[in-house]
């Protein structure tokens, strides 16, 4: 007998062994995309710290930047945002989200609201394999983070509903097995859960600039979809579980380059809000941002269009929502450090950045000062895309009123100021952080620009630059300190340094 | 339901529980009901199939007995009839086309909808085997219905075999021995031993060796490719079937019941005669029992020897399917081995001439590399989906290009390098065991003596290596045993 229990406490012991490895090699082999996204989610939501909950699909991901909300505002957000998530994907994420933390507010993107086909592997009302396929793929990014439980077994039977499929979220593992040959160093920290995270509260910023928006026919004003899609049922699922929470609910389309559907689209989002009576922000329409230079790509917002959105997000919280703003408040000493952070990043970025397009776009978000000086006869000043963006930064049209230059602008947001001046105008004694500084175009090949207390020092002229007909001073926005003297040569529009 | 399916990771763990607490005596009721359960997820007209053939089998052995007078007749029906089963599921529409074929298309090449039922090949040898031992008189019929109906549908090996014979397993399910803790774990790890063989290695294998054999032109696996693919495949379909072997052997020995060996070393084999002493033992074995030695064997002079040789190959050949790509596999065997005895008077000559020590390592060498080439082309055969593309694979292989070896082009296949290196090292592995192994080391018990620690933790890395690095899973179009096919 004794022998008996000593095999039997054995065997126990060996299974609970095996098993013990096994889930850590589940953890270790798991990709960590939605680890990577949402593990901020459940420590802030421990505390109970998120005010307001953005969902939507990746227009929401790049589109609405926490941190600015937080360093302009002071309000707790959390990007829920999801690639590709249709608003079934969506309305489950918030479920999923909602067993942890219970917002004030939801803001949801409309995006996608078109779409008529209830599971995400329709292959019948959805014959494109690769959307299919991406969205299959997306959803791992969605879901895979939230354990397994009645509500997630829920999901994947109302979003997949291929069963070999649904098994594959219900118990990643089948899936993610194979990733033995890619693993790194993070994904045995994740054992312990020291993983690497998002440090933006679930949002990605991205730099480049889409200088070439496809301009789509208009409906007509108002016009809506006939008839009732997946999309609007999931709409109106997402408002109606709000509101029996009693979470305020705001519904937005965020701006992009759209097409005639997406318009539409818009429309009918608005007319969903209206019978519910629930607040709604259209930003296709209007001028949150400008599609000639806030976009990424046709469909995302840079990182200057996102500060954009959220800031336009954030003035109609702070006009309706109540939200309190939590700066000064020690408990909420991590989301300062994270909003810090980004902006410490945003620096970064710009000081390595090699294209001028993207570089004054990022500048034009206000963490540095900056002069940005266009020799006579310049590129630029045929280049109708610079001029557009530098129109863009500057809030004027200066720059167009010179056919061959010389151009300045002074942008300085320590004294939110900007200065120009084109062809012979010249500058006297403007405020700035670098001090009280002049310009006066001279010749072809040489101007100065100094401050009023230093004439020695000319900023804007080196021999060893002549040739280059682009120059970019950056500077401290609070101490003046110049940081950076880029040159740049416009021939062929590629603005080499 | 395969030994590779989750439903197969709940069956197990209950059919053994089960088992361990049934009281021996009826234990064989017990290890029926869980056969017939494992049968019937192949289908219920697979079920059928198998009932039919095990009553008319039973019924022939009782009358075999009754009437020894008639036997031949009571045989030889009994033969036609399982025989003609299998002819019907596998052979018919085979037989049709080769119908087609000899009349130059005046016999319109039928097709029939058939199915072929599981384990059909396996089970209807096994029955065979049963009948002629009656037959014979080495053994007596068998009385209990149930007794003899887990002896063809015994679940461990219904799918693939080892093509047991009935004398040994009906005296194991009579008198059962004691499960213990020791047999228990002796076939546990003999059953990791499969699993890590069929789904890290042969799977691994199956990417590379498909993805070529595969390739319609032959320009992007001229050379190097092809010759890998041959080599990898050489091993992929022992490894495969001896993971299939070894689970089924680890099964049965949970269950209290020893079934024989299926492979030994067969890659190291001097000959090809010792290839087929060594490999798929119990179908080899078989073969020359119920086969061979009936038609004569080799006591009716050369020429019938050499005659008896190639009808047994290629009813091998055949037996593994209704094609012509295996009878030419089979016929290549025997062609190897008639040519081999041929030559014996002057490959005796050539090592007196030259004076070769013929137990000298270096000859030895030389014996099993010439014998592992005979049988590495003869597979690509087995493999290819046609004659003509058996031709193109191993013309493939004869252009020289050795710098794809080394030039990462071998990456190109399906597998990435790290998967590459993994299969090179599960065929490194395996011949080290099967090294072993010829020398009479079995490395599974040599494990077993060590203490707990060490056992344990070969045991649980071997767990998990498998289930990490084992081929299966979405994104892999995971192959069940190939053996299971004929």
């Amino acid at each position: 007998m004794k022998r008996k229990i000593n095999i039997a406490l054995k065997c126990i012991f060996f299974i609970i062994t095996v098993f013990a490895i096994l889930y850590g090699a589940t953890i270790a082999l798991r990709r960590k995309d939605s680890l990577y996204k949402y593990a901020d989610f459940f420590e802030l939501a421990k505390k109970d710290q998120i005010d307001v909950l953005f969902l939507g699909s990746s227009h929401t991901i790049n589109a609405v930047n926490p941190a600015v909300l937080y360093n302009n505002y002071g309000y707790t957000s959390y990007n829920m945002g999801g690639h590709g998530s249709l608003l079934q994907a969506t309305y489950w994420e918030l479920m999923e989200a909602l067993q942890y933390e219970t917002p004030e507010w939801v803001v949801v993107d409309a995006y996608m609201l078109e779409k008529n086909y209830r599971y995400l592997d329709d292959r019948e009302n959805n014959p494109d394999a690769s959307e299919i396929n991406t969205s299959i793929e997306q959803l791992h990014l969605n879901m895979d983070v939230w354990p397994l439980n009645k509500l997630k077994v829920e999901a994947m039977n109302d979003l997949v509903q291929d069963k070999d499929l649904k098994r594959e979220f219900l118990f990643d593992f089948i899936v993610y097995h194979n990733r033995w040959e890619y693993i790194t160093e993070d994904d045995f920290k994740s054992i312990v859960g020291h993983e690497s995270k998002n440090e933006l509260f679930g949002a990605e910023m991205r730099y480049d600039v889409e200088t070439a928006p496809y301009i789509c026919q208009r409906p007509e004003d108002g016009e809506t979809f006939a008839d009732q899609t997946v999309g609007m049922e999931y709409l109106a699922k997402i408002i109606e579980e709000c509101q029996n929470r009693e979470i305020g609910v705001l519904v937005t389309f965020n701006p992009f380059n759209p097409e005639t559907k997406d318009i539409i689209a818009a429309n009918t989002a608005g007319a969903i809000c209206d019978a519910y009576g629930v607040p709604y922000l259209n930003m296709l329409d209007g001028d949150v941002i400008d599609i000639y230079s806030d976009l990424n790509d046709r469909g995302h917002l840079n990182a200057a269009g996102a500060d954009k959105t959220t800031r336009a997000i954030g003035d109609w919280l702070k006009a309706n929502a109540g939200l309190v703003d939590h700066r000064d408040d020690e408990a909420y000493a991590y989301w300062e450090k994270l909003s810090n952070k980004y902006y410490d990043e945003l620096r970064e970025k710009i000081l390595s950045e090699d294209s001028l397009f993207t570089k004054l776009k990022a500048l034009s978000i206000g963490e540095y000062g900056f002069v940005l000086y266009c020799n006579e006869g310049s590129q630029v000043f045929t280049d109708e895309v610079m001029k557009h963006l530098i129109k863009e930064i500057s809030g004027s049209k200066v720059i167009y009123e010179t056919p061959i230059g010389p151009y300045i602008m002074i942008c300085d947001p320590g004294f939110n100021k900007v200065y120009e001046a084109s062809g012979d105008a010249a500058l006297d004694n403007v405020e700035t952080a670098m001090g009280f500084m002049n310009y006066q175009p001279v010749e072809e090949n040489f101007r100065l620009f100094y401050e009023t207390d230093d004439e020695d020092t000319n900023y804007l002229y080196d021999e060893d630059h002549v040739a280059e007909d682009v120059q970019l001073l950056i500077y401290d926005k609070n101490t003046g300190e110049v940081i950076d003297h880029e040159y740049y040569t416009s021939k062929g529009g590629n603005y080499g340094r | 339901m395969s030994f590779i399916s989750f439903a197969f990771m709940v069956f197990l763990p209950i059919a053994v529980l089960v088992n361990f607490i049934v009281p021996k005596k009826y234990r064989y009721i017990w290890l029926l009901i869980t056969s017939l359960a494992f049968y019937a997820t192949a289908g219920i007209g697979a079920a059928i199939i198998l009932v039919i053939s095990m009553a008319s089998v039973y019924a022939a052995g009782l009358l075999l007995d009754k009437y020894r007078d008639r036997a031949k007749e009571i045989l030889t029906a009994a033969l036609v009839f399982n025989i003609g089963i299998l002819f019907v599921f596998k052979y018919l529409n085979f037989f049709m086309r080769i119908l087609g074929l000899v009349s130059f298309g005046a016999l319109p090449d039928i097709h029939f909808n058939l199915f072929l039922p599981l384990g059909l090949s396996f089970y209807i040898l096994k029955s065979a085997g049963y009948l002629i031992d009656v037959y014979r008189g080495d053994m007596k019929a068998e009385r209990n219905p149930a007794m003899l109906a887990l002896f063809v549908s015994f679940f461990p090996q219904i799918v693939a075999g080892p093509i047991e014979r009935a004398g040994n397993m009906i005296k194991q399910f009579k008198e059962p021995v004691p499960v213990d803790f020791d047999r228990f774990r002796n076939g546990l790890l003999q059953m990791l031993w499969g699993y890590f063989l069929k789904l890290v290695v042969a799977e691994r294998l199956a990417i590379f060796v498909n993805t070529v054999f595969d390739t319609e032109t032959e320009l992007g696996i001229n050379g190097s490719p092809a010759l890998v693919a041959i080599l990898f495949y050489t091993f992929q379909i022992y490894i495969d079937f001896a993971g299939y072997s070894h689970i089924s052997i680890g099964v049965a020995r949970i269950l209290g019941i020893d079934v024989m060996k299926n492979f030994e070393s067969p890659y190291l084999a001097m000959s090809i005669a010792e290839f087929w002493r060594r490999w798929h033992i119990s179908l080899s074995s078989w073969l020359r029992d119920y086969l061979y030695i009936p038609l004569g064997g080799n006591r009716k002079g050369t020429i019938r020897k050499y005659i008896n040789i190639m009808i047994v190959f290629a009813v091998s050949g055949l037996w593994h399917g209704a094609n012509f790509t295996f009878v030419v596999w089979g016929l290549l065997h025997g062609l190897y081995q008639v040519i081999g005895k041929a030559l014996t008077p002057a490959r005796d000559k050539i090592i007196e001439l030259f004076n070769i020590g013929r137990y000298s390592f270096s000859h030895r060498v030389v014996k099993t590399a010439v014998t592992f080439s005979l049988v590495s082309y003869a597979w690509v055969f087995f493999r290819a989906d046609s004659l003509g593309d058996a031709v193109r694979i191993i013309r493939s292989s004869f252009f020289f290009t050795p710098w794809k070896l080394v030039d990462k082009s071998l990456y190109g296949y399906g597998l990435s390098r790290g998967n590459f290196l993994l299969a090179v090292a599960g065929i490194v592995l395996v011949v080290i065991v099967d090294l072993y192994n010829y020398r009479g080391v079995v490395i599974r018990e040599n494990i077993l003596k060590q203490g707990m620690w060490l056992r344990w933790i070969i045991m649980i890395t071997g767990i998990v290596v498998t289930v990490v690095l084992g081929i299966w899973g979405p994104g892999y179009n995971v192959a069940d045993f190939i053996y299971k096919q004929f």
